[in-house]
Parts: structure tokens; sequence; C-alpha cells
């Protein structure tokens, strides 16, 4: 009968598994559009330059988009 | 970040316990208390398949053969001369005493499979990278197995077909035929209508969570709680289906894809509401619940995605074999075993991803450090703009806008502390990592800090240049 080396010994592995943990992100997709919507939709509520709110809104989803589309491929 | 233990490259020895902690020639070694063999990982994209052993916290080990029989042979009676002639036989190949003595402490002891004596058993767990953080919990394991058990008849085969086939159906009628426009106006008219659609996401966001527990649960295996949490800058819900490592592929790919399954369902018992009330703001939801659910594909994040590349593929942690793939790749790299032993479609499968989620980290992680004061400053804007926005719908009794611009408050600023959060995290593990690399030698501790310093210079002086802290 052949004898296990050491060397074989050593490449036996064991690995500690993360967790299964099955993730539902929900919610950052909304904080944008949605919130950008809201902003266009009811400016009108804040009768000093709704309209100028509005876009700065949509300009500042876009932002959130964009950190979300950047960071959300992060690991 | 998963640790493994023992894994030795050509040069390097494995760092063996102290003498005190390693059974001696007469000393029997036993499993830790609440430790569970759980055999092959089935489907696996090994040449050589794993198997796969769960300690009493839950924590789940992969192992090699040979480290599995040596651990399916201690059963505390046994000497390591007893178990070395038993594994020998079951090889057909002879192992010592001293070679089982070896595994036993340079492998099974650091992961708190073995023990010796009265001494408690290490417990590592694993750390992954960019985890679930600050976790809740929703239903308890009791009340998730309760809900998983009530709802896997609806994984039976007849079923699943329908509700596909409806799903289908719905889908077409509402995109090529209704549209959208109605649900749309209806949420622009009425900021009401966008609280229901807000909260009709989140009962969607629990349902497809109760998805996974049932399909878990339809497999054979137990699933954990249902809760919520922060993933990088997100809250998230999550099911802990860790139990599900057990099941075959077929079993594993039903509890991943039970999330999505479970949308489905909730569109057609959606679809079937509008049906009675014509309320369009339902079909705003449906579509809405679309976009969700093709996200949840992204296999480059811990999605669902991620779980079913992973189980077609057969490799249960794809982020730790980032490194080891890099590593083999590189000029005099070492071969890692968690690469070499990768059959050859399972291996240029997990290149290939590796290869796509590199640049997309490096892309991420590297836009959001250029451009942190940058992100951060639109960010405060936009929490600015609509908590003011929130004080004006207050004072004109506009109490639904107000709650929604509160919830879009909620969330920027968990975007906000999120991003702060992932920098300081990589600065912490760069620093740590800066720390191995010199520890002991006091020059290259000098250059890391050198070129630590440098690098911060660097990016204070691109952020200044840039206007990035003007505008606050």
């Amino acid at each position: 009968m052949s004898t296990v080396t050491m060397q074989e010994l050593e490449l036996e592995t064991a690995e500690l598994l993360p967790a299964r943990e099955t993730l539902g992100v929900y919610c950052h997709r909304s904080s944008g559009p949605s919130s950008s919507v809201t902003q266009v939709g009811y400016g009108n509520v804040n009768q000093n330059g709704g309209g100028l709110l509005g876009n700065v809104a949509i300009a500042n989803g876009s932002f959130n988009n964009i950190l979300s589309l950047g960071s959300g491929n992060i690991l | 970040m998963t640790a493994v233990a023992g894994h030795v490259t050509a040069g390097r020895a494995t760092p063996a316990l102290p003498a005190a902690d390693a059974p001696g020639p007469g000393q029997v070694p036993r499993l830790a208390d609440g430790v569970e063999l759980l055999g092959e990982y089935k489907g696996s994209g090994y040449a050589q398949p794993p198997s796969l052993v769960r300690r009493a916290d839950g924590q789940v080990i992969q192992m090699s053969p040979l480290l599995y029989r040596v651990a399916c042979r201690i059963d505390g009676s046994r000497d390591s001369e007893a178990i070395a002639g038993l594994v020998s036989g079951d090889l057909g190949r002879s192992l010592t005493a001293d070679q089982v003595r070896y595994l036993i402490t340079a492998k099974l002891l650091p992961l708190g499979v073995a023990a010796v004596g009265e001494a408690p058993a290490a417990a590592p767990k694993a750390n992954p990278l960019l985890a679930l953080r600050a976790r809740g919990t929703l239903l308890s394991e009791r009340a998730a197995n309760a809900a998983g058990a009530l709802l896997t008849p609806l994984f039976r085969a007849p079923v699943v077909v329908a509700v596909l086939v409806s799903v289908a159906a719905v889908d077409w009628w509402l995109f090529a035929v209704h549209g959208l426009g109605g649900g749309l106006r209806q949420v622009l008219r009425d900021p009401v209508d966008l609280l229901i659609v807000l909260g009709l996401s989140l009962v969607s966001a629990v349902f497809h969570e109760c998805g996974h527990a049932a399909g878990c649960r339809y497999g054979g295996a137990r699933p954990g709680k249902i809760g919520v949490g922060i993933y990088m800058v997100w809250p998230a819900f999550f099911t802990n289906v860790t139990d599900s490592y057990r099941l075959s592929r077929a079993g594993r790919l039903r509890t991943d894809l039970g999330g999505l399954y479970f949308n489905a369902v909730f569109m057609l018992a959606l679809a079937g509401v509008y049906a009675a009330t014509s309320s369009e703001v339902l079909l705003l939801v449906i579509a809405f619940t679309h976009l969700e659910m093709l996200e949840q594909l992204m296999p480059f994040v811990r999605f669902d995605g991620y779980f079913i590349l992973s189980d077609l593929i057969g490799v249960p942690d794809l982020f730790a074999r980032v490194a080891p793939i890099v590593k083999s790749a590189l000029p005099r790299g070492r071969q890692d075993p968690r690469v070499t032993g990768l059959r050859r479609r399972a291996r240029i499968m997990v290149t290939t991803w590796v290869l796509c989620v590199i640049p997309l980290l490096m892309f991420s992680i590297g836009y959001l450090v250029l451009y942190l004061p940058a992100v951060e400053r639109a960010l405060w804007r936009s929490a600015s703009l609509q908590a003011h926005l929130m004080t004006a719908a207050v004072h004109g009794h506009h109490y639904a806008m107000a709650a929604v611009d509160a919830i879009g408050i909620a969330l920027v600023t968990l975007s906000l502390a999120g991003s702060l959060y992932i920098v300081t995290g990589l600065a912490r593990r760069l620093i740590a990592l800066g720390r191995r690399w010199s520890a002991g030698r006091p020059a290259r501790r000098l250059l890391a800090g050198a070129v630590g310093l440098a690098a911060l210079a660097g990016l204070a002086a691109f952020w200044i240049l840039q206007g990035q802290f003007r505008g606050w």
C-alpha cells in the first residue's frame, strides 16, 4: 500500500464558508427616481421656485443613482 | 473573507498549534460539541468533491476528502493510531498516526471541528468582505420555518407552471397592450399612491424572502431567520439559508430562485387585485417588481444572481476565489488548491467571473474614493432639499407627501453613512495589509507609511483641485 506524503497532507484544505444570506435590497432605486418624480410633481407645493427645486432634485436623484450604480457592483 | 486552515504553499510550513494543544500519542481527540458531518457537497465544481461539516454555532466548513475522512473517524474513543488504521483502510493508502495528529492539530483543531481533552475548541467564524451589517430579526427561525412550510405547496410543479404562464400573460398585457401611463399619472396626482407603491414594494420584499425560506424547506433543509440589515449602503432584507449547503445542486438552485419565483406570485396577486379594483397604481408596482427582479440577478454582489451562479458552477464561495485566481495568474504566482482543484469548466467560469468582478470593483471603489466629497455633498444637498420640502409639506398639511420625503431623507442618509463606512473599511483593510506586509521589517514599515501618506496627500490634492469641498 502506498503512503500518503506530507506534501499531500499540506495541500489538504478546510475553508470557512460564509453564511448563505440571500439578500433583497430595495428602495435604493426608489430613493432616486421616485423622490425626483415627487419633487417634479409636487414642486409647486413650495410656491417659491418649486420648478427650480424640482430640477435640482432630479440632479441630486441622478447623483444618488450614480452612487447606487457605482457602489452597487461592489462586493 | 474565509479563513483557510492549514493551506500550505511550496516552501511555507503550516503553522501548527503549540505542543500543549496537540493530541499526544495516548490522547484521544474528539469532535467538538455539536459538530455535524453533512457529507459531500453535491454538484461540486471540484475534481475531488469536498465535504461539509457544521459546527454548533452554525458555521459551515468545507473540507477536502481526506480531512473529512479523518473527522469521520474521530469518535472520542479512538486515538490517532486507531484513526490512522481506519482511514488507511478507507483510502487504500497508508496514513501514519503522526500524520493524523498533524491533520488534527494543523487543520481540525484551529477550525473548532475537533477538540482534545477539556480544552474548548477554537471557533473562528467566516467574515466575508463587505457582508451584511447591523442585522435585525424580522421573523425568528421558528417563524421563518413555519412560514416556509406553509408556502411549500407553491413549489409543486403544476403550480409553478401555472404561475409562470400566468405571469407571462400578465406581462404581455401590461407592457404590450395596457401600458403604465395610468399608474404614473395616478402617482403624480396623489402622493398617497406613492406611499402605497413603497408599501407594496416592502411587502413584496418580505414575500421574496419567504420564497427563499419556502424553497429551502421544500428541498429538505431548514431555513434560519428572516431579517433586515445594511448591505453596503442600502437597507436589505435577508434570509439565512445556510442549511441549504447540504442540499443537492437542484435544491440549492430552488432555494436561490425561490425569491424571484415568489416575486412572480406576488405580481400575479397584484394583477388579481387590479382586476377587482382597477387601481392603476398596482400595475406600477408590478413594473417596479420586474426591475427589482432583474437587479436581483446581478452576480457581482451577494444578490440572488451571485448564489445562482455559485451553485451552477458548484463553488460555494466565489469571492474567496478572487485572490487565489489573481495570485495564480501572476508570474511565479503560487498555485492555490482552491483554484487548481477545480474542474476545467468550473475554473474557466470562475476565472471569467473574477475577470469581470475585478474591474467593476476597481471602478466602483475608485470612483467612490476619488469623488467621495462630491458624492457626500450631493447626498447632503438632496437630504437638505427633501427636508425643506418635507417641512413645507407639513406646513401645508400634505402629510402623505411629507412621509414620502421623510423616507427619501432616511434612504439618502443611509447612502451617506454607508459610503463613508465603505471607504473607512477599505482604509482599515489597507492599513492592516500594510502592517502584515511590514511586520518585523522597519524598512518596509517606513516604505508602507510613506506610500500611505503620499496617497492621502495626492487624494486630498485631487479633491481640492476638483473643488469638491466647495458649496457645502
